[in-house]
């Protein structure tokens, strides 16, 4: 197994505050791995370390089996970076950004050219490639930003936080576009506090908190660390307690709570579980409404884990 | 008064250059100006001495009498040779104003009445120094020259010449009874100051204007309670606070380096009405340039041009007419005016001040309203 | 490289504003100091006639005569002389109207308002004046009506006698001295080193933990090295030519500058170069604000252009006599002597020793500041976590 990025007791500190503490990460060629964590968890900074932007006080960092320095150029010229804040020249128009960028890892004048005219087209801009950023929205402005970040058709590429401020629809083509990527056979780093951008796009997610790495492992993994399966929600006025014993023992569920007129059920495992709660109401003539089910979500392995919820 | 501390939250970070300039303009008065200013109390008139190098290879009367007659007059400075190359280096760097080579036998080619190749007499061509120098050696000689034309022996020439030439003339001050003669310290210290006042104001405030002045800011503000009028009146009168401490602590740094100086509410008046027109001329910018790189080039331009038009490099004794008559237009020309009138202020002379100070606070707002009115059509355009 | 040049030219020309402001600084500075002092620039030290006034009493014909007769050399008169009472003449004197007062008692005096060379010429005349009465040694009161008098005639002669040359000033330099072009040598000075700035911007934004630009630039596939350099070669030119232009413009307005100009241009590169790669390594500086920089920048060059005589004469030289190393080494010294060695040496050798002080000080700076950048990472971001 060849690993992209190793990361191993990883530790920087801010004065008193530990922004990471002794986190360790793997992430494989090819994947898209999901970062995710809550504002202030380490996420940037872990990226940041990763890129040699940053000092770290202890810990060891890897990419492509080599130590990361500020002078490897022959390494960086792999990587991609699409930060959360645009870095573009404002001075610049569209093109010339993403060939200015592109250049500072293509030198082939005309192969450059081809790749520019790719990513331009990757990033649906080709309406706008004479505007200067001034004169962009913060969609397509975000999308500049993630064409100067590819251009250069990168094996690694780090998507940090690209959506925020970004419409539905500029964040749907922007998520399917790093799917095509990693189809390309490109490795994606991609953090966010979006767990439904995350669950949705990225093959291993990592949760992270106060610098420490939570739980790792694909979206289904994380959520069997729960032991919570699914929950069940339904309206009734008529439930007696003998009703609410009886319920308690139904496969599977292993706690239950009835206020205000709303019956909650938890199960642990199995399948057809709605099946049986409805069975019994109708056998009981019982009438009811609004019934739900509900799959646990990264939110709820996060909770489960810290105690908090990921968008505290 | 919300926005009055934003604007000294956003002042902090510009505030290195209060320190900055201060510094360069003590280094300017500590390493230029009060050295050649001149006194508060009327002193003996020194003529300008010369600081020059002799080398008397004649060891004649004569050679001897100029050479004594030349050190009492000018400062007589060791060389380390009259090789004419390193003597070049010397006066090149004014380490000596002038240099005298009196060969063997000048004195006889002087009886002879041809002394070109036996006196060499080194300076720099159009200096004042030079002049001075090269007259007082003339003027000894044809002196001496007039003495053995008429009989005189070389050596009683040489020592009548030199005791003649020392005596001169009475030659005072004018008295007014106050004592006070010439240009005072004091009035250098303020002549120079508006160039580094106008400097400071405009490279640390401006670009605080510029930012609170920024779109999303005033949007912001705009979309608040906050009234406009409100707001501006904090602005103004934090303007009017740091001006006011700008020009305490040079108030400060004048009494330090200069205790007893006279007029001193005229000269703070003086400044302070200066202060005003920097504020204005800093309002006014604010609304045209934005990056702190210009600012700082187009701040130091406008200072050093009114410094130098307007009198305080360069006296306006010596500037053309042309010059002074558009001169007229910069605050800075009548700062000067003030400034003179300060100094040779007797009572009763009150208005030769006050006329002054008043155009200069025209000028204030004069330039203030032209900046009010380009703030005007920038929102308008917006 | 070239690749960066190209982009380094793109984003110079459309900051326009910097762009402006480089060329117009030398050009308007250069025309204040010559309409400043334009007037005594061209002509000898003294022009305008030095106004005098003789106060009324026995002498004052004798005088007033005297001193008006005496001429330039372009045959203007050396005073203008006016006859007033005694309190007429004070009050001239306190208003500025005249320089000077000559007594006209038995032995004449001189009143002056200050110490400067108008008033050494007034008492240097007035002495020889006087010298002349005691030569004649007789001191009696005439007027003109009189008729012709001994004095008279031994003074009429001593003013209208051709002087005795003893002796040829001889100047030791190539060509002449302007003791006023200091002040333009110091804006060329000034020009360079304000590029500082600018420049520090260069290196700025190469910082790692600045901004997100600065970050993509930190992780792309090029050298520092290749980044750095060609930014500068193009802030250079910029420098360069507007600091060229300046040079002409001050030529084109009557300011005695030489007309050698690839030796101007050699001194311009090289200052150029200087305040561009001084700027480059401010930049490069660690953990320390933008603002801090631009101070250090500005303090800098201020203080360096006020040491080579920018608003005052004679600091130069004053360092020269005591910390001569300090003209050694300060940029704007090295640049203004720089022009005043074209003027004072037959050969380049003093030349050729500034300029190369000039680019090596550059050189080694330029290398401090890509040896920082190669190997900096930030301490924190300034980027938001």
């Amino acid at each position: 197994m060849e690993y992209a990025i190793e990361v191993s007791k990883l530790v920087k500190r801010y004065k008193e505050l530990l922004a990471l503490d002794h986190f360790d990460m793997t992430i494989r060629e090819g994947e898209i791995f999901g970062l995710l964590g809550p504002n202030g968890s380490g996420k940037t900074t872990t990226i940041n370390c990763i890129l040699s932007l940053l000092k770290y006080d202890k810990g060891q960092i890897r990419v492509f089996g080599r130590e990361i320095k500020p002078s490897d150029y022959e390494l960086k010229k792999q990587i991609g970076v699409v930060f959360q804040e645009v870095a573009v020249f404002d001075e610049l128009s569209v093109r010339d950004n993403i060939d200015y960028f592109c250049g500072l890892y293509v030198d082939d004048k005309v192969l450059r050219k081809q790749y520019v005219d790719e990513a331009i087209k990757f990033v649906g801009l080709e309406n706008y490639e004479k505007f200067v950023p001034g004169k962009l929205s913060g969609g397509l402005l975000r999308r500049l930003n993630i064409a100067c970040g590819i251009a250069h058709k990168p094996k690694l590429i780090f998507f940090d936080e690209p959506t925020v401020a970004v419409d539905p629809q500029s964040r749907n083509n922007i998520l399917e576009g790093i799917v095509k990527l990693r189809d390309a056979g490109a490795t994606i780093v991609y953090t966010s506090h979006y767990m439904e951008e995350v669950e949705q796009i990225c093959d291993r997610i990592l949760i992270m908190d106060k610098g420490k790495a939570v739980a790792t492992g694909t979206a289904e993994e994380l959520k069997n660390m729960t032991k919570n399966r699914e929950t069940i929600t339904l309206e009734t006025d008529a439930l007696t307690d003998a009703d609410l014993e009886v319920m308690k023992g139904l496969p599977h569920v292993y706690d239950i709570s009835y206020e205000n007129g709303v019956l909650s059920l938890y199960y642990s495992a199995g399948r057809n579980n709605l099946v049986r709660v409805v069975n019994y109401l109708q056998e009981k003539d019982i009438a009811f409404t609004n019934v739900h089910s509900k799959v646990p979500t990264l939110n709820d392995v996060f909770l489960e884990i810290t105690g908090k919820e990921l968008r505290d | 008064m919300k926005i009055f501390k934003a604007f000294f939250m956003v002042m902090r970070k510009y505030t290195y250059n209060f320190t900055m300039y201060m510094g360069i303009f003590c280094g300017v008065l500590f390493g230029g100006v009060l050295p050649n200013a001149g006194g508060d109390v009327a002193a003996e008139y020194v003529s300008p001495k010369v600081d020059y190098a002799l080398l008397d290879e004649d060891g004649s009367a004569l050679s001897k009498g100029l050479a004594s007659y030349l050190e009492e007059k000018h400062v007589l400075k060791e060389v380390r040779t009259f090789d004419p190359e390193v003597l070049r280096d010397d006066l090149y760097s004014r380490y000596i104003g002038g240099a005298v080579v009196l060969r063997t036998g000048f004195e006889d080619a002087f009886l002879g009445k041809d002394t070109q190749d036996y006196i060499s007499v080194y300076d720099i061509p159009d200096n004042n120094y030079a002049i001075v120098f090269s007259n007082a050696i003339q003027e000894y000689l044809s002196y001496v020259r007039g003495l053995t034309d008429s009989g005189m022996s070389v050596g009683d020439a040489a020592q009548i010449a030199k005791e003649e030439l020392s005596r001169s003339v009475e030659v005072s001050f004018l008295d007014d009874g106050s004592g006070a003669t010439g240009y005072s310290k004091a009035y250098y210290f303020y002549l120079y100051m508006p160039w580094i006042l106008v400097l400071m104001i405009v490279v640390a405030l401006t670009p605080v204007l510029v930012r609170l002045d920024e779109e999303r800011i005033r949007k912001r503000i705009y979309a608040s309670p906050y009234k406009f009028t409100k707001m501006n009146g904090e602005i103004y009168l934090a303007m009017i606070v740091v001006g006011i401490a700008v020009c305490a602590v040079l108030f400060i740094l004048s009494k330090m380096l200069l205790p007893g100086y006279d007029n001193t509410g005229l000269y703070v008046m003086n400044m302070l009405s200066m202060m005003l027109v920097a504020l204005s001329i800093t309002f006014f910018f604010s609304k045209f340039v934005k990056s702190d790189m210009v600012i700082s080039l187009v701040g130091n331009l406008v200072s050093l041009g009114m410094a130098f038009l307007s009198g305080m490099f360069v006296p306006q004794s010596v500037m053309s007419e042309s010059i002074l008559s558009v001169a007229h237009f910069l605050p800075t020309y009548w700062y000067v005016r003030a400034a003179e009138a300060i100094n040779s202020y007797k009572p009763g002379n009150l208005s030769s001040v006050l006329v002054p100070i008043g155009i200069e606070i025209l000028f204030a707002v004069a330039l203030f309203g032209a900046g009010l009115y380009a703030a005007k059509v920038k929102r308008v355009k917006n | 490289m070239l690749h960066i040049i190209k982009y380094a030219i793109k984003t110079a020309v459309k900051n326009r504003n910097t762009f402006i402001w480089t060329f117009i600084f030398p050009i308007a500075l250069a025309t204040f100091m010559y309409l400043a002092f334009g007037n005594i620039y061209n002509e000898e030290f003294v022009m305008k006639s030095i106004p005098v006034a003789v106060e009324e009493g026995e002498m004052q014909e004798v005088l007033s005569e005297f001193l008006g007769g005496l001429a330039q050399d372009n045959g203007d008169p050396y005073f203008e002389v006016r006859i007033l009472d005694k309190e007429g003449a004070g009050k001239a004197l306190e208003n500025g109207e005249v320089s000077a007062i000559i007594t006209s008692g038995a032995e004449p005096s001189v009143i002056v308002g200050g110490e400067d060379f108008k008033q050494e010429i007034v008492v240097s005349v007035i002495n020889s004046f006087v010298r002349n009465m005691r030569k004649a040694g007789a001191i009696r009161l005439m007027t003109v009506s009189e008729g012709t008098d001994e004095m008279q005639v031994v003074l009429m002669d001593e003013t209208a006698a051709e002087p005795e040359v003893f002796f040829v000033e001889k100047s030791l330099s190539k060509g002449p001295q302007n003791i006023y072009n200091n002040f333009f040598y110091a804006i060329f000075a000034m020009g360079c080193l304000f590029s500082t700035m600018g420049a520090a911007n260069l290196t700025s934004k190469l910082m790692p933990g600045r901004t997100s630009l600065s970050g993509r630039l930190n992780v792309c596939g090029t050298s520092k090295f290749k980044m750095v350099v060609s930014e500068m070669l193009v802030y250079f030119l910029v420098v360069f030519i507007a600091q060229m232009a300046g040079y002409f413009y001050m030529r084109l307005i009557g300011i005695e500058l030489t007309g050698d100009v690839l030796a101007v241009a050699g001194i311009i590169a090289a200052g150029a170069l200087y305040g561009v790669a001084k700027g480059v390594l401010i930049g490069a500086i660690p953990k320390i604000s933008e603002g801090i920089k631009v101070g250090i920048c500005v303090g800098s060059t201020m203080l360096l252009s006020f040491l080579a005589d920018l608003c005052t004469t004679g600091i130069k030289a004053g360092i020269e006599r005591t910390v001569p190393i300090v003209n050694r080494i300060s940029p704007a010294a090295l640049i203004s002597d720089s022009f005043m060695t074209i003027y004072v040496y037959e050969d380049y050798g003093k030349y050729f020793q500034n300029l190369l002080t000039l680019v090596g000080m550059a050189v080694v700076g330029t290398s401090i500041a890509i040896f920082i950048l190669s190997r900096c990472r930030a301490g924190k971001m300034m980027l938001k976590t």
